[in-house]
């Protein structure tokens, strides 16, 4: 399962699943070690939905400068648990992004 | 009797609805290039942006044929917003992993869809073809450790421990070789020659030996994946016997451990 499926060679951008969907990127970052940021050049969270029909879970994607640094940062995360808003325990799990592109420079859309 | 209380209606501003107008009513090929000039017409902020990404990813409640409009968009955007297109990528993916997970059927339709796009977007050049591969291998392993190829499992000891397997995909369930069948159906038909032609061979098996370990398929799979393979490969001999495509599968593993060694034992020398 999980890492298992990417194919990617170099693994660098990793995904945080299984987050609590009311989490906001304010509140992740509380949770995360203090020096994590500086080992990352490109990162988005994506807020996940709190419908009661089809609820989601946030997404976090971190792209770090070294496989090392992703690796050391997802043995230490991975299994974070959060508690939800009903008290049940939530575990994040870390794993490499099958998708490893991330953007490089910005052009002005002049249209 | 209690009152029934009515379903709140969305709100949403001008700009939103003309985006759904737009993506989900607009669009078909004669409008493809008016929709997306629109598109990049569109003030380009944090909330906007948030929007057209949902609303891209929302193929459901466009028509499943106008799926490969969609991704030619993307491609379109790619060059203005491109981080746009790595978090529809991202994203839909997750969407194709997370529905993996879950087993609904109620949401069959959308992981469908969800396939198809994904296929359309290796046909206008977004994603290359290990990504398609992934996912290919992700339908055939998912929630079933022993069934991953050797080059994986030794990858993804490395990084992360894994989670444990939950198993949503029952002996009698054949609706991931729909998947497969969807998802080859829109782009197998480029992996024709090269690298890509081999690895696609070496899927074959897999995906072989993961049919064979169905305990019963019914008359519309059956004819989907001999439809697909007399596009893909029309000379394959399918194999009949679970106990054959396990043989070829590890005959397979062998030749590829041996070639490895052969190049680590060749590069040593030089």
């Amino acid at each position: 399962v999980s890492a298992a499926i990417s194919l990617a060679k170099k693994r660098t951008k990793i995904v945080i699943r299984n987050l609590p969907s009311n989490l906001t990127s304010e509140l992740f970052m509380a949770t995360i070690p203090e020096d994590t940021m500086n080992h990352v050049d490109f990162w988005y969270f994506h807020p996940g939905k709190t419908s009661e029909k089809y609820p989601s879970d946030s997404l976090v994607y971190l792209h770090f400068i070294s496989e090392e640094k992703a690796k050391e940062f997802g043995n230490l995360y991975n299994g974070h648990a959060f508690i939800t808003s009903k008290g049940k325990e939530q575990r994040a799990c870390v794993d490499v992004a099958p998708y490893q592109k991330v953007p490089k420079k910005k052009k002005v859309d002049t249209k | 009797p209690e009152k029934q209380t009515r379903e709140k209606e969305k709100q949403q501003t001008p700009l939103q609805q003309y985006i759904c107008k737009l993506l989900y009513q607009d669009l078909n090929k004669n409008t493809v290039k008016i929709v997306l000039k629109q598109l990049r017409k569109v003030k380009w902020e944090e909330d906007n942006e948030q929007f057209i990404l949902k609303s891209l990813l929302k193929l459901h409640k466009g028509k499943f044929n106008n799926i490969h409009l969609v991704a030619s968009l993307i491609s379109g955007l790619s060059p203005y917003h491109e981080l746009l297109c790595i978090k529809v990528v991202d994203l839909l993916f997750e969407s194709v992993r997370n529905q993996l997970e879950i087993n609904d059927f109620k949401l069959q339709q959308k992981q469908i869809s969800n396939l198809k796009f994904l296929g359309e977007l290796y046909n206008y050049c977004v994603i290359e073809s290990h990504l398609i591969f992934s996912c290919l291998y992700m339908l055939i392993t998912y929630g079933q450790p022993n069934m991953i190829p050797p080059e994986l499992a030794s990858q993804g000891g490395q990084l992360i421990p894994e989670p444990q397997a939950n198993s949503t995909d029952q002996s009698t369930d054949s609706f991931r070789i729909r998947l497969v069948c969807t998802l080859l159906d829109t782009c197998g038909q480029y992996f024709d020659r090269g690298t890509s032609k081999r690895k696609l061979d070496r899927f074959l098996l897999y995906f072989q030996r993961y049919i064979l370990s169905k305990s019963h398929l019914s008359t519309d799979v059956e004819f989907a994946i001999s439809d697909l393979l007399e596009v893909l490969r029309p000379h394959l001999k399918r194999i009949t016997t679970y106990q054959a495509a396990c043989e070829a599968v590890m005959k397979m593993e062998e030749e590829e451990g041996e070639a490895e060694r052969q190049q680590e034992k060749n590069q040593v020398q030089n």
